[in-house]
């Protein structure tokens, strides 16, 4: 009698149980269908409205809402390297927090930075990162160099847009428009490494930098000004004393000698690209020019009278190695020193310059011009800001004019 | 403080327990002032604004029940009602025929204090309170008390863009004992508020909005048409799509809203953009406000002018009133060419649409007329959107540019996902489209979920970008 009652119970707790599993793992399918879906549709929003994304945030698409004319102010407080590493800067009195531009930044249909609309054909079209993009000041070098050559000079520069970008870039805003010129804006300390490592998603892409943002914002402590400060840095230059703020990461690539950095992946991939870019453009009759992008370091550091005024520096910086597979990494526990940054600190430009002549492609370099008007005693470069100022732009359109006059292109 | 803000669901989330934890008879008095909270947020002096005008309608619904002058008192309240919402909503027109009035006296310039802010949700509340009198002066509606009426004029989710409740139907629920709703009620109003927040913050701030663009290029006096017609037809199909997102969406919230509370408000949109033809899209688009129009305006003018004209004419009439309401639905909207425009746009297409009277059968050709319709509105939905009629004419030619094929794969995507988003939900809604039945049980939580991370997400880059929300289109007239 017991064991008969005994047995639909046990049956009954047990199917209970299963049901109570079921339900949970049915609970459970639920919610991870939910979430894929949720950030599906948040993928497929923000590719369709890439408006809803900052300007300043690395994302391979252009942010600027477009045909809008904005007017900011920018100060030396508003730098990109206080985005970054703020704790490595000395706070700036409000007195002293100077405004270094009036900005007026007029976008396309597209949301890039040019007046609207852009006509069926192009003379140049440049393809860019944030130095060539310039939000900070009203004038870029592309601009510039539109009036002065009387041309139609088309700018797709975005920050942070790696070279798989620009060629997506070029393929669907520039090319249709049969550019003369296509040219290509080089950082290597930026462009070389790491492209590899970006997330295919803008959703990814979107993560740290709006917790960053978010965490920015909602901060009641500026973390400016602690005891870690090393910038601004006073270098003495051959005639003047300078107050340095920059590198950042800059630095880091200048670990790396001649040598590492062409056997790597990283190079191979981003040659492999970039004559992609040459190839596209040559089958559309278009030249292309490598413009390379002098940063603070390349112009600055070799002037350094002393150089051991730089050894602060390299607090921030942490140099590059060969991994065994083949890519660059960041290797924590070597060292480095400022004569072999000093060294290396034209490696990169010297790489390109081998590429242009190899590929025959016209080789842009303004490093020259920009070295010789800090020897006149200006700076062409923001003062807390790594990007270069308008005197800056200036001085890059006026040898980029020369270079494209001098240059033979059909 | 906009419906789709966290800090209005906050706001709800501290309102509706309060509400049903107090004692009944609280209950009112307290929904008074937390409508009376809601709307000082916006601006202290719109409440002194409501107060008042809750307080002369009370009067003027008090002096008009059982008085043998009511006919010319119930005048006297719809054009005040009329007066005051045209002096605020059509100020800058009064304002520059006083600056030229003051000129001609000789003075150099206007006395301060005669320009006005537009109150919010003023056009929703005149015409509740015109409603009201009207109802009274036609003995179908006795006078509310005044913490009645004061609710009715006040009630928070309905106070910005309506629905326009007809006063007995909205009185009706006050004078009943509140109950509490039980938990598929619940579910239902909770299920109706994810709906209109991602209506308004996924589809009409964060794909719709992409429209602006192309009203940006079409106000450009030069080079507007060299422009790639692309950019217009994204804008032609986007604005369509935000402007009933974001409507329906914030009458989704506020209906959502007022079911937490026990009440019930009327459906303002049935699939609109799912009609075979232009009357029957009237009869789902906006339909509190349609009614309100058919039910004072359309109706007591066509039989006036059926009187006076003669049975004959009833063609004639029907055309010209049909006219005339629309056009004053236009102009509701805004002083402005452009809402003229489309009012009389939908005028002649209803016009059009009646006197043919076309009754089609088979499938295709209902859905080659909806296509159809929707364009039509769409067309209107230009001189709507536009800021002058220079810039919606842009827009039209602009259109007929079809140079820059390449642009299309730009500006395509986003018209499609939204459609997609827009069109799966109305034809889910409508029945037309039913999921197997084995997916029916997963496809509510998944969409939940899915709805609850993409809103969190959203709101989070909002924030990250920081500026403030976007106000809903309506909440401006």
């Amino acid at each position: 009698m017991h064991k008969k009652t005994l047995y639909p119970g046990i049956l009954a707790l047990h199917r209970e149980k299963v049901v109570r599993f079921s339900r949970l793992i049915l609970g459970f399918i639920y919610l991870i269908s939910g979430l894929i879906l949720g950030l599906l549709l948040l993928e497929a929003i923000l590719r369709c409205n890439p408006t809803l994304l900052q300007r300043g945030i690395a994302l391979p698409v252009p942010v600027d809402p477009p045909l809008t004319v904005q007017n900011y102010d920018v100060r030396f407080s508003d730098a990109d390297v206080f985005y970054w590493r703020p704790d490595l800067v000395r706070p700036i009195p409000e007195s002293a927090d100077r405004l270094e531009s009036r900005v007026t930044y007029e976008t396309d249909e597209f949301g890039f930075r040019n007046p609207g609309p852009i006509p069926p054909r192009v003379e140049v079209v440049v393809l860019g990162r944030s130095i060539s993009l310039a939000g900070h000041l009203s004038d870029p070098w592309p601009a510039l160099l539109a009036s002065r050559l009387n041309w139609w000079v088309l700018n797709l520069s975005q920050p942070g847009s790696g070279i798989k970008v620009k060629r997506n870039f070029l393929e669907r805003f520039g090319l249709p428009r049969q550019p003369r010129w296509v040219i290509v804006e080089v950082v290597p300390s930026i462009d070389f490494i790491g492209d590899h490592l970006v997330p295919s998603t803008v959703s990814q892409q979107m993560v740290v930098p709006v917790l960053q943002q978010l965490a920015r914002r909602w901060m009641t402590e500026k973390p400016a000004g602690t005891d870690t400060a090393i910038y601004p840095l006073s270098v003495d230059l051959p005639d003047r004393k300078v107050d340095l703020t920059c590198c950042l990461h800059y630095l880091n690539f200048f670990s790396l000698d001649r040598n590492t950095l062409e056997h790597s992946l990283d190079w191979a991939n981003y040659s492999k690209e970039l004559l992609k870019i040459v190839a596209d453009a040559r089958s559309h009759n278009a030249c292309v020019a490598l413009l390379y992008v002098p940063t603070k370091p390349d112009v600055y550091f070799p002037l350094a009278r002393n150089p051991e005024q730089l050894n602060p520096t390299l607090k921030d910086t942490i140099p590059l190695r060969l991994s065994s597979a083949g890519w660059i990494e960041p290797d924590p526990h070597a060292a480095i020193s400022v004569a072999e940054i000093r060294q290396n600190a034209l490696v990169g430009r010297a790489l390109v310059e081998s590429f242009a002549r190899e590929n025959d492609l016209l080789f842009i370099d303004p490093n020259a011009a920009l070295v010789q008007s800090v020897l006149a005693g200006q700076d062409p470069f923001m003062v807390y800001d790594s990007h270069w100022n308008q005197l800056g732009h200036q001085i890059v359109a006026e040898t980029i004019f020369e270079s494209l006059e001098k240059a033979a292109c059909p | 403080m906009l419906l789709h803000t966290p800090a209005y669901l906050l706001f709800l989330l501290a309102v509706i327990p309060a509400y049903w934890l107090l004692p009944a008879g609280y209950r009112k008095p307290f929904l008074l002032l937390t409508s009376y909270g809601f709307y000082a947020v916006f601006d202290l002096r719109f409440l002194a604004l409501l107060i008042g005008w809750t307080l002369a309608n009370y009067f003027l619904g008090r002096a008009i029940s059982g008085n043998l002058h009511a006919r010319p008192l119930a005048w006297f309240s719809v054009l005040l009602n009329l007066g005051v919402l045209a002096l605020f909503k059509w100020e800058a027109f009064f304002i520059d025929s006083l600056r030229l009035a003051f000129q001609t006296l000789g003075f150099a310039s206007l006395p301060v204090g005669l320009q006005f802010l537009l109150p919010i949700g003023i056009s929703f509340y005149s015409f509740q309170a015109i409603a009201y009198t009207t109802e009274i002066y036609r003995k179908k509606l006795q006078p509310a008390s005044l913490l009645d009426f004061a609710i009715y004029m006040s009630f928070f989710p309905k106070m910005l863009a309506g629905p326009l409740v007809r006063p007995a139907e909205f009185l009706g629920q006050l004078w009943q004992p509140s109950t509490r709703p039980d938990r598929n009620a619940i579910q239902n109003a909770l299920g109706l508020l994810l709906l209109g927040l991602m209506k308004k913050v996924v589809i009409a701030d964060s794909l719709a909005s992409l429209c602006e663009v192309a009203f940006r290029a079409a106000a450009r006096e030069n080079g507007a048409l060299l422009f790639p017609g692309a950019l217009y037809w994204q804008g032609f199909y986007l604005y369509s799509f935000l402007i009933y997102a974001d409507f329906s969406g914030y009458t989704d919230i506020a209906r959502s809203s007022a079911a937490l509370l026990g009440f019930s408000l009327p459906e303002n949109f049935r699939q609109p953009y799912l009609s075979e033809n232009i009357t029957v899209f009237w009869n789902r688009w906006h339909m509190s406000m349609t009614q309100w129009f058919r039910e004072y305006l359309f109706f007591p003018l066509s039989r006036g002018l059926l009187i006076k004209a003669g049975r004959r004419y009833a063609r004639l009439v029907q055309i010209i009133v049909t006219l005339i309401t629309m056009t004053l639905i236009g102009i509701w909207h805004g002083a402005a060419w452009t809402f003229v425009a489309w009012g009389v746009w939908h005028g002649l297409l209803l016009s059009v649409n009646q006197q043919l009277g076309w009754s089609l059968e088979r499938r295709w050709q209902k859905l080659a007329l909806g296509v159809l319709t929707f364009h039509l509105v769409g067309v209107g939905w230009v001189f709507f959107g536009s800021s002058s009629m220079e810039a919606a004419g842009r827009f039209l030619r602009g259109m007929l540019n079809f140079s820059g094929p390449q642009a299309w794969g730009y500006f395509l995507p986003p018209v499609l996902l939204c459609a997609f988003l827009v069109f799966s939900i109305d034809l889910v809604q409508a029945g037309f489209v039913r999921l197997p039945a084995l997916l029916q049980p997963a496809a509510k939580p998944v969409l939940i979920v899915a709805s609850i991370v993409l809103l969190i997400c959203l709101a989070l880059i909002y924030q990250a970008k920081g500026g403030a929300a976007r106000p809903f289109i309506y909440g401006q007239f």
